[in-house]
């Protein structure tokens, strides 16, 4: 405890030996008495009983449940602390710090909250000498059992630790009336004695107070102020209520996280985890259930969160953890290196699976299907690729989509209008898309893949391969081609090069429209999307910037209202394919596109290769 | 993307609530295994005990090494060993792992140094510290349980006692020149 009047009376260092926790080897704090008479802190003791149920002291088996609080003990504590205090202001302790203690440890009052407040009042006041009247008897006196004899439930000093409240009567000071309680003789305010009473008649038990005369004469003359020790504010508690033992292993995880919840902690975790949490709460409960000034559930959940934390951060493995700010980059390099080689397998499982599920993606002619059961399959790239806009990094990585980028471009050229709704659309279509299963997808895919042509292997490589792709899209005159949602995402991103691109482009692609258009078979959905984007790219790009934007939502999710005249007018099979892949599909267009394609890629440099 | 996020450095939510106070105290409570260890280490630089000391290595608090002189009268004396002391986050209520780093013939003792010694294990209690279990092993090393070896050679040869003192120096001169 306190090394400073340990020094300077070595008599208390006696006191301190005895009343030291002998598991956590401070002063005990709350405690309790075991069946084999050992004094422990009461949450040291709950700790030591969560593992093995014997007493640390002399092995006789004891149980949690036989714990008492040891009333009289906590409250020698609390005197001796007082007398302590008192000692070190009196005698101007604190510069006794001796040389030796360099490595002295926290002494028990640095964490002691600041609200202890001590008052020192002038022994000339016959009030305080009638409540200073037990500090006369010989020193060291036994402490009185009885606690009729000694009530001093209003106190000179407000020793609780942990937010003890200075009570009003403390405070009172001041000359006016004071009268003695008629049940535990203290001298208090005459305007505060009813509520004293009230309060002292309800709870005859705590009253007791304890106080030490100390062993020298220097203590005496500090000891004349009166240290009694304040009733505890237990019973101001009273809904804090020991939590009842739990089979902890018969516990579903279900029923952890109930009681979790109940007590408003966090209920992330591993069951292992959860459990933890549990039972140190638990005990922490039960060891406040012992305290005269028991924490708050939320001083308690705190506690308990801080505890995890520093038993996580000293045994986690976690590169945050593993590393401090200083540490040697080098160091740091070849951990990381040497986690990336003990991961590969799983980042080349994962590479390998988004590979797969780009093979298995649905081509237009499958999106119809699709789109006339469920919209599901909307999205064709992989998950982990995020669709939208804000991220244009895997949108390149799709090479299709770049390439339709190209046509798309030029299409929407000026109309920002079309561009923000079709973005719209694609991140509902991912967010449906994502809460979809895979598994469903798969086997669609599948059936889908007997009848479809094999082009659509070769698209679906494509994505990966950028070199490749041209050629093929090409080849299959297709169908294939996932559908244009991410294309137009490039759109804004493009934004520097649409001027040129709709230039060499724009032609070639009205050439292809109408020969596409022919291969595609009709449906109806697909004819109404088709027809108002079509119809929309068709017609020149400028014209009918709203109509467009219009066309393209609804062809997604509600009965289109494609610009009629171009629905007519173009074959409705042909509606299906996106601008960018006619303009693909167009011979004439070739090479400008292809010189398009690159040159996008090049400029947003944001090409990401999966392959890698 | 919630499978990278390390759950340790996860932000708490109610933790935002602290104020300055609280992590102050709190910080202190969580340090309580430190704070014991930082206890006996005093306690043991004060108490000057005889014929065992210990020190934390570096500035890892939870990782000591321990020094003991063989007990005067025995086989050992004279023989100074240095132990390994490493503390669980759970100290002290679960058991340091402790063991000789210098090589150490002895009944008990193993050849890579891992001490047979009940209160090491199953008697562990958390009354024990560093000092009382470098006392422990002090006074193992004089009173062997011969009946539970690690080492079969040196139970064997502890009945004579003569012989055992040889070999026992002999061992320990190499071991001692091999490391210098």
């Amino acid at each position: 405890m306190d090394e400073d009047t340990q020094e300077s009376i070595p008599q208390f260092k006696e006191l301190d030996d005895v009343l030291n926790c002998g598991i956590c080897h401070e002063i005990l704090t709350t405690p309790v008495i075991t069946a084999c008479s050992h004094t422990y802190c009461s949450i040291c003791i709950r700790r030591w009983l969560s593992g093995k149920q014997e007493c640390p002291s002399c092995a006789t088996a004891i149980y949690e449940s036989t714990l008492r609080k040891n009333t009289i003990v906590g409250n020698i504590l609390d005197a001796v602390k007082n007398v302590k205090r008192l000692l070190g202001k009196n005698a101007s302790m604190p510069s006794i710090k001796s040389s030796t203690r360099c490595l002295n440890v926290q002494d028990e009052f640095g964490d002691e909250p600041k609200n202890r407040t001590i008052k020192t009042t002038p022994p000339a006041t016959p009030k305080q000498n009638h409540s200073a009247q037990p500090t006369k008897t010989p020193m060291l006196l036994p402490k009185t059992p009885s606690p009729m004899v000694q009530k001093f439930p209003k106190v000179e000093v407000n020793s609780t630790p942990g937010g003890g409240t200075p009570t009003a009567l403390d405070n009172d000071h001041s000359p006016a009336f004071k009268v003695p309680c008629p049940v535990c003789g203290t001298i208090m305010a005459q305007r505060l004695v009813n509520s004293h009473l009230d309060r002292c008649l309800l709870e005859p038990k705590t009253r007791s107070s304890e106080t030490v005369k100390s062993p020298t004469p220097t203590v005496n003359s500090a000891a004349k102020t009166s240290i009694a020790k304040s009733s505890n504010s237990a019973e101001s508690n009273p809904s804090l209520q020991p939590i009842k033992k739990m089979v902890y292993n018969l516990l579903s995880d279900k029923q952890i996280k109930n009681e979790l919840r109940k007590y408003g902690l966090a209920i992330q975790g591993d069951r292992s985890t959860l459990l933890s949490r549990l039972k140190r709460f638990v005990i922490l409960h039960n060891a406040e259930c012992d305290s005269t000034t028991p924490k708050t559930l939320s001083e308690m959940k705190l506690l308990v969160e801080r505890e995890e934390k520093a038993m996580a951060g000293s045994s986690a493995s976690s590169f945050s953890q593993m590393f401090k700010r200083t540490d040697n980059p080098q160091e740091i390099d070849n951990a990381l290196k040497e986690y990336r080689t003990q991961q590969k397998a799983s980042y080349q499982k994962l590479i390998d699976e988004v590979k797969k599920r780009n093979k298995h993606k649905p081509s237009k002619k499958e999106e119809c299907v699709i789109l006339s059961d469920t919209e599901d399959e909307d999205d064709p790239a992989p998950i982990p690729v995020p669709q939208h806009e804000p991220l244009p990094v895997p949108e390149s990585a799709h090479a299709m989509n770049s390439r339709q980028a190209d046509s798309d471009c030029d299409k929407s050229g000026k109309k920002t209008n079309h561009g923000n709704a079709s973005d719209s659309d694609d991140i509902a279509c991912t967010s449906k898309s994502r809460k979809s299963t895979n598994h469903r997808k798969m086997t669609k895919n599948v059936k889908r893949k007997c009848i479809e042509s094999e082009s659509e292997e070769d698209e679906g490589e494509n994505e990966i391969r950028q070199a490749k792709q041209w050629k093929r899209a090409e080849q299959t005159t297709s169908p294939v081609l996932p559908r244009s949602t991410p294309a137009r995402q490039l759109r804004s991103r493009t934004a520097q090069n649409k001027a040129i691109q709709k230039r060499s482009v724009s032609s070639p692609q009205s050439q292809t429209r109408n020969s596409q258009r022919i291969k595609q078979p009709p449906s109806k959905k697909v004819l109404e999307r088709g027809g108002g984007k079509d119809g929309l790219s068709s017609s020149s790009d400028e014209e009918i910037p709203s109509k467009r934007s219009i066309g393209v939502k609804q062809s997604k999710q509600r009965s289109p209202t494609p610009d009629p005249d171009i629905f007519e007018s173009s074959p409705a099979s042909s509606i299906l394919f996106p601008c960018g892949q006619k303009a693909r599909c167009d011979d004439s267009g070739n090479e400008a596109l292809s010189a398009l394609v690159n040159m996008i890629d090049n400029d947003g440099g944001s090409t990401t290769d999966f392959d890698e | 993307m919630a499978q990278n996020v390390n759950p340790h450095s996860a932000p708490e939510p109610s933790s935002s609530i602290k104020t300055n106070e609280d992590r102050l105290r709190l910080s202190k409570d969580n340090h309580a295994v430190t704070k014991r260890l930082q206890k006996e280490l005093m306690v043991l630089m004060m108490g000057a005990e005889k014929g065992v000391s210990a020190f934390p290595e570096g500035e890892n608090f939870f990782k000591w090494v321990g020094t003991i002189t063989g007990p005067v009268g025995t086989v050992y004396e004279d023989l100074t060993y240095k132990l390994s002391l490493e503390f669980p986050n759970s100290y002290p209520y679960s058991a340091p792992v402790v063991r000789f780093t210098t090589s150490c013939f002895h009944p008990n003792v193993d050849t890579a140094g891992n001490i047979c010694l009940d209160i090491l294990r199953e008697k562990w209690s958390a009354l024990y510290d560093v000092r009382t279990i470098l006392l422990s092993i002090q006074s193992l090393l004089g009173e062997p349980n011969i009946n539970s070896p690690l080492n079969p050679q040196a139970s064997h040869m502890w009945a004579n006692q003569v012989q055992f003192k040889k070999h026992l120096h002999e061992t320990y001169h190499k071991e001692n020149s091999k490391d210098k």
